[in-house]
């Protein structure tokens, strides 16, 4: 056998967390909980979650329309004999090279044909009244949000910023159907661009924060995947 | 009273239609089975993984109307789970079976009639084949030697419309479903990745409007993979050749445009493949994005890792168990076994030493193949090595992939000389086979002073062609004994061949179990269709009028 065999190996620390978003500062914090979660180790490649602060609010005050996930992306391509083993050389993936995270409650989101969505359609999908103030249409009030997907020229979607640390507009979410004419809410994906320098809400620099759409029917919940495309 | 009967057939076949397919049961074959079911069927399947938390999937269901409930008797995820979905307001059928009898119940039940068969060792082709069954509405039917029969007798008796064999199969599932006269073809190169690149291939040819392949290893079953409506690349820790290319050529026709990995587990060669690929395109780029968890909104809101439900995985497990030098055929014959759960592929280097000191060197022009739980023997010639102590240094490579090797051994062996001329001696007599009970009877003897191996061979020619039985099994005969060897349900000759057909039956035989070198032959005289019951019939018939 080859002894010699070394393995390039390429390793991703995502750190996810979920959190409802409060509409004004007088909502109250609930429990705070704090896990560390290998989510799978295979080699050297890893995910995990990590320091996670579930805030529970009161319904006053809040939206239950959405909720939001945020972590921190990083990777490294090394060069080494085994996952376990020191690597002779290690190229850092950083967060300048860019990509996207995802979110969709499709199960098999279909990337191929990625188009623009619209505030109206998730409404309509979520069953979201326009006109309430935490619609869609209220909410996804950027028409000319900016993305691009490997393959993809620059496109613009609707889209909304969240917040960084002082409040001030910093990750936008932009939202994308999977095809022209969505059905269902899984040919919908909220998306965010991975940031090497933007502030998240909780002042840590760098990864990802977007937010999804949730069902507001009380005692239910709705599962969503993720999808992560760091640029090669 | 026309619409009287029409509602009536509605309300007689309403506990039958199901649109949503609840799985409940740790046994991968019946995880696999419902799957199938469900997608040829066009209904939604819902699995539950092991370690799924049970309120929060009794909620994800809810209440559908009517529910089938596929659940192991003996390994369900949860128990009781049906009083619980009826709860929930909907009617429940319970199919409470496991393995492969679940299996062929679910293809009776779902009254397709394409069929695919693979040995459910494999699990890697489970995740291979099942958007491709659900595009063409096909069953997914495990098979191997060991349930050829019940599997031939279903296949016969529904006259399926399609068969396709895929994968490394058992030749008696082979020879048994090729006899059935129904319209077959074959899926098997010899390696996973090979089929997986031709199911694909072919999935992507009738379903052009799809650029979006999945990722994955193969070991895990998950929900994206399990709804069957992207076909799955299989890749591993390291991405062959083949995948590589067939990912650069289609990315490059623009028949894949994107690709989902599952899970982070070969994220690394993933990576690379895909900056390889992009490398290679000059106006388009492949996308590809890592499914990477999951989270609940409403609940904890945790990312949580995907859920996956474990596959089989093959593997050979091949030893060399003993070698010999036999002058009197002038040969090394070394004997090697196979105990792992699938067929290996095998091929060897030999170093012959006299004396310590190297004196050639013996092996394989082209790899092998020793079946699950097979000793098989390997005679080397190699004349004269000299006066003194023999011994051998043996370098085995093999694997469960006909082209490439994962496994090797490093075997050094002291050789005895041990002289051995097989004089075993066996005769095959009084062979005959019915076409009506497909069973072929043929008298076995022992003519000689010493236990004979051998091994059952039949073939018989046609207007169809030949077509070959051959018998796994090793059988054995004490010295000086006749036997009656009976075979049914295998040969499946059709009734209205039975005079155009020639047949005849083979034993490959010796007094080694190892080493079946010798050969006895019959003829089989093919019973005709017995037309005096008819004429008995008649004449009874005649009588009572």
């Amino acid at each position: 056998m080859n002894k010699g065999l070394m393995l390039a190996a390429f390793a991703v620390l995502l750190l996810g967390s979920a959190f409802a978003i409060p509409q004004n500062s007088s909502a109250t914090a609930g429990t705070t909980g704090n896990y560390t979660r290998q989510i799978t180790a295979a080699g050297s490649v890893y995910i995990e979650g990590g320091n996670v602060t579930e805030t529970n609010v009161s319904r006053t005050g809040s939206t239950e329309k959405w909720g939001a996930f945020y972590g921190n992306v990083t990777a490294g391509l090394t060069l080494a004999q085994s996952a376990t083993a020191a690597p002779v050389y290690t190229w850092a993936w950083n967060l300048a090279n860019g990509g996207e995270v995802c979110a969709s409650t499709g199960s098999t989101f279909v990337w191929a044909a990625v188009v623009p969505t619209a505030a109206s359609f998730i409404d309509a999908l979520w069953s979201f009244i326009p006109a309430d103030v935490d619609s869609a249409t209220n909410t996804f009030t950027d028409a000319s949000a900016s993305y691009a997907f490997a393959g993809d020229g620059s496109n613009t979607t609707t889209g909304v910023f969240t917040y960084d640390d002082v409040g001030a507009n910093t990750w936008e979410t932009f939202a994308v159907n999977e095809s022209a004419s969505p059905a269902s809410k899984d040919d919908v994906a909220f998306c965010v661009n991975i940031s090497a320098t933007n502030n998240r809400w909780d002042a840590v620099t760098g990864g990802y924060q977007l937010m999804v759409a949730t069902n507001e029917t009380a005692n239910t919940l709705e599962t969503y995947y993720f999808y992560v495309e760091l640029n090669a | 009273m026309g619409v009287f009967n029409n509602l009536l057939l509605a309300c007689l076949l309403m506990p039958l239609l199901h649109a949503y397919v609840v799985i409940n049961s740790q046994d991968y074959m019946d995880v696999a089975s419902a799957i199938f079911y469900a997608n040829a069927n066009g209904d939604v399947n819902y699995l539950i993984f092991p370690g799924d938390d049970y309120t929060l999937s009794l909620m994800q269901i809810g209440n559908r109307g009517s529910i089938l409930l596929v659940e192991s008797p003996g390994k369900p995820v949860f128990a009781g789970f049906r009083g619980a979905l009826e709860a929930e307001g909907n009617r429940v059928e319970l199919i409470s079976s496991t393995g492969t009898q679940l299996n062929l119940e679910l293809a009776r039940k779902s009254g397709v009639r394409n069929f695919i068969i693979t040995d459910s060792v494999y699990g890697h082709n489970i995740v291979s084949l099942v958007a491709y069954a659900k595009s063409t509405h096909a069953y997914l039917i495990f098979a191997n030697k060991s349930n050829v029969g019940e599997v031939a007798s279903f296949l016969s008796s529904n006259r399926p419309d399609s068969v396709m064999l895929y994968g490394i199969l058992d030749e008696e599932v082979v020879n048994a479903v090729e006899g059935l006269g129904v319209g077959t073809e074959t899926i098997n190169n010899g390696d996973k990745y090979e089929d997986n690149i031709e199911i694909v291939d072919r999935y992507l040819s009738s379903n052009p409007e799809l650029k979006d392949v999945l990722l994955s290893d193969g070991n895990v079953l998950e929900v994206s993979i399990n709804t069957g409506d992207v076909p799955v690349v299989l890749v591993s820790t390291v991405i062959p050749d083949s995948t590589y290319n067939f990912m650069l050529e289609n990315a490059r026709d623009g028949r894949i445009s994107a690709a989902t990995l599952i899970g982070s587990t070969n994220l690394d060669p993933v990576y690379d493949m895909t900056k390889k690929v992009n490398t290679q395109l000059v106006d388009k780029r492949l996308r590809v994005l890592v499914k990477f968890g999951q989270g609940a909104t409403g609940g904890s809101g945790e990312v949580q890792p995907l859920s996956t439900f474990p596959l089989p995985s093959p593997f050979a497990a091949v030893s060399l168990d003993s070698a010999a030098y036999n002058p009197a055929s002038g040969a090394f014959e070394l004997v090697y076994s196979n105990k792992g759960n699938a067929q290996a592929f095998v091929k060897s280097s030999i170093q012959v030493l006299l004396n310590g000191q190297q004196v050639g060197t013996i092996g394989d022009d082209e790899r092998y193949a020793i079946r699950r739980g097979e000793s098989k023997g390997v005679r080397y010639l190699f004349e004269n090595p000299g006066e003194g102590q023999l011994s051998i240094n043996d370098t085995t490579y093999y694997g469960v992939s006909m082209l490439s090797f994962d496994k090797a051994f490093l075997k050094y062996m002291d050789v005895g000389r041990i002289s051995f001329v097989d004089q075993s001696s066996m005769a095959l007599s009084d062979a005959s086979y019915s076409p009506l009970e497909d069973k072929l009877a043929v008298k076995v003897r022992n003519n000689g002073t010493s236990e004979v191996f051998y091994r059952i061979s039949v073939s018989y020619i046609n207007d169809e062609g030949i077509t070959v039985y051959d018998e796994e099994q090793v059988r054995n005969i004490s010295a000086g004994r006749n036997e009656i060897l009976s075979l049914g349900g295998v040969l499946k000759l059709p009734m209205d061949k039975a005079d155009k057909t020639r047949m005849n039956v083979t034993a490959a035989y010796g007094a080694r179990e190892a080493f079946l070198e010798k050969r006895a032959h019959a003829d089989v005289i093919i019973e005709g269709f017995p037309w005096w019951i008819l004429l008995i019939l008649l004449m009874i018939l005649l009588a009572l009028a």
